[in-house]
């Protein structure tokens, strides 16, 4: 197993006197296997980040355990390190007057690699990521996507079996964001599992083996995306490239529209077949069911609380 | 140990380039080392203005070494500069020991100091009238690196207090720096203060590594400069135990209070 948790809980204290107290983690267990990509959804404090800053040894329960290949995160916190590497997103976390060379070549340090292998390591790693063209370039003068891909490397560095990405894609360009998710393919080609907290569905969607939704520092659901999607007995959608209204038709819930596409929410199959053939009668040629995506269970599980990122 | 001595030279080669980043040499030689030159000149200018030579002496003297002192010191912010950058969670969570990374980017202001403190020493005597033993003299270079090194290791032990209350950083720095100009010798001499107040004092930085430069500075015995050179270096020591301590006890203190932050 690559990640173990069982009933961690974690309060803060907050306000002047520290007399108030947080709940970030309430009895949360999740298991994520080797070699699997894992998503963790949920809304702003929901305590993905929590859950992940444990894991990655920075942060220390309040109650239950978790284990990183066998490992509790507690007691054998050393031993752990040697496992995980951990990306975040943004600009931070990084030395903006070193280049990218250096950077890699100082947290190969950290991760006690001797010289030798490090400066294997560390070119590798940059062609890999795409920056060895730019590696002697100081990282200030780099894009986000650049930057990205940095904390990525620096991820790498330590060769981790667990990574953990925290929010990995904040503020990238379209283009940046989906060379990323290859990335992320490609490392759990090669047997390394990977925890991965984001608000975008359709990243989650994309890469995630399975994805767990977590509200209020519990965890609602563990599932595939599409098996979650399946299992949370939404009604379908109906999409079309058209203009006609829909509104009045039998089993039609609601309509929106988004860039350009008509979304029809329908209560069944049955009531999608009526509104695909009624949109068939009037010659739309662009037409077809979908069944509810990641964000419609989200939405419906989590509310529409912390989409506002 | 091989992998601390590692850790150590790219911490230092880090903190270098970062400090470069920072610094140009015209920045640092007519800025920074300017205002520290301009500080031991202002305390040997009440020396004059007092009418004594011996009082200008003791007063540079002081002042000159003291340079030493304020950079080794500034090993403070470095603490806080990690959390600024949102490095600490990934210091924390690397299989690195974090002290020796601090260490390791420290020595740039250890080199640092020991550069100001010998520019100073070897050029504002001359102009304040102050005479020195040469050739012998070109030896207290030496003795002021081992004030830098003690004080370094003191800087060090405030930088882990500071990791665990960063808001405190400015406050603790003065005050270290100025704990060590008040109480060590460098302004009015230790021999002024009560016999319970010596006590403290001489487990501070710079008290036995002035005491020795002022004692090899008028002629004084070798066995009395190099016992307080001893001194000085077991002191050093003292202090870099509690700072080990310490920095383990604050990253602990952040895991558990959750104050270790990931960037976003």
């Amino acid at each position: 197993m690559g990640v173990r948790v069982r009933e961690v809980g974690r309060t803060y204290r907050k306000g002047r006197r520290k007399n108030e107290e947080v709940v970030a983690l309430d009895g949360l267990s999740l298991d994520v296997p080797s070699n699997e990509v894992h998503g963790l959804l949920g809304p702003n404090g929901a305590g993905k980040t929590t859950l992940c800053k444990i894991l990655s040894t920075v942060l220390l329960p309040t109650s239950g355990t978790a284990e990183v290949f066998g490992l509790d995160v507690v007691a054998r916190a050393d031993d752990v390190r040697r496992q995980i590497g951990i990306v975040f997103g943004g600009e931070r976390g990084l030395y903006w007057k070193l280049t990218a060379r250096q950077t890699l070549r100082y947290w190969a340090a950290l991760y006690k690699i001797p010289d030798a292998r490090a400066k294997g390591r560390v070119d590798e790693l940059l062609e890999r990521l795409g920056l060895a063209e730019k590696a002697d370039d100081l990282v200030e003068t780099y894009s986000r996507g650049m930057k990205q891909r940095l904390h990525l490397a620096r991820g790498l560095i330590g060769d981790p079996r667990l990574i953990l990405l925290d929010e990995p894609t904040t503020g990238m360009d379209p283009v940046a964001a989906h060379d990323f998710r290859g990335l992320i393919g490609e490392l759990r080609a090669e047997g390394r599992t990977i925890l991965i907290t984001t608000h975008d569905m359709d990243e989650a969607e994309s890469v995630c083996d399975r994805v767990t939704l977590i509200d209020k520092g519990r965890v609602l659901a563990t599932e595939t995306p599409r098996g979650l999607a399946e299992m949370s007995g939404l009604q379908q959608w109906v999409e079309a490239e058209t203009s006609v209204d829909v509104d009045g038709l039998p089993g039609v819930v609601g309509t929106e529209r988004r860039d350009g596409v008509l979304r029809v929410r329908v209560v069944d199959a049955a009531a999608a077949r009526v509104v695909i053939d009624f949109l068939l009668d009037r010659g739309v040629r662009s037409v077809r069911a979908v069944p509810p995506r990641l964000e419609d269970v989200y939405l419906d599980l989590v509310g529409r609380r912390g989409m506002g990122v | 140990m091989r992998d601390q001595l590692r850790v150590l030279r790219h911490g230092l080669v880090v903190q270098w380039l970062l400090f470069r980043g920072f610094h140009t040499w015209k920045t640092w030689t007519f800025g920074w080392l300017s205002r520290l030159l301009i500080q031991a000149c202002f305390y040997a200018l009440i020396g004059r203005m007092l009418g004594s030579q011996e009082q200008v002496d003791y007063l540079l003297i002081g002042n000159l070494v003291a340079i030493m002192a304020i950079d080794a010191t500034v090993v403070v912010l470095l603490a806080v500069g990690e959390r600024q950058s949102g490095t600490l969670a990934l210091m924390v969570a690397a299989p690195a020991t974090h002290l020796t990374v601090y260490l390791g980017k420290g020595l740039v202001h250890l080199g640092s100091g020991v550069a100001a403190s010998t520019i100073a020493f070897l050029t504002l005597p001359p102009l304040f009238g102050v005479a020195l033993p040469w050739p012998w003299a070109g030896l207290v270079p030496l003795m002021i690196f081992v004030v830098g090194v003690s004080c370094y290791c003191y800087g060090t032990c405030v930088a882990a207090f500071v990791l665990g209350f960063p808001s405190a950083r400015w406050v603790a720095l003065n005050l270290g720096y100025l704990v060590l100009m008040t109480f060590t010798g460098v302004n009015v001499p230790t021999s002024f203060w009560p016999e319970w107040v010596r006590g403290a004092i001489s487990v501070l930085p710079m008290t036995h590594g002035l005491a020795a430069i002022r004692s090899f500075v008028d002629g004084g015995p070798v066995s009395v400069v190099a016992g307080e050179l001893a001194l000085e270096l077991a002191v050093g020591a003292g202090w870099i135990t509690v700072a080990a301590l310490g920095f383990g006890r604050m990253v602990t203190r952040g895991r558990r209070d959750g104050t270790i932050e990931f960037a976003s």
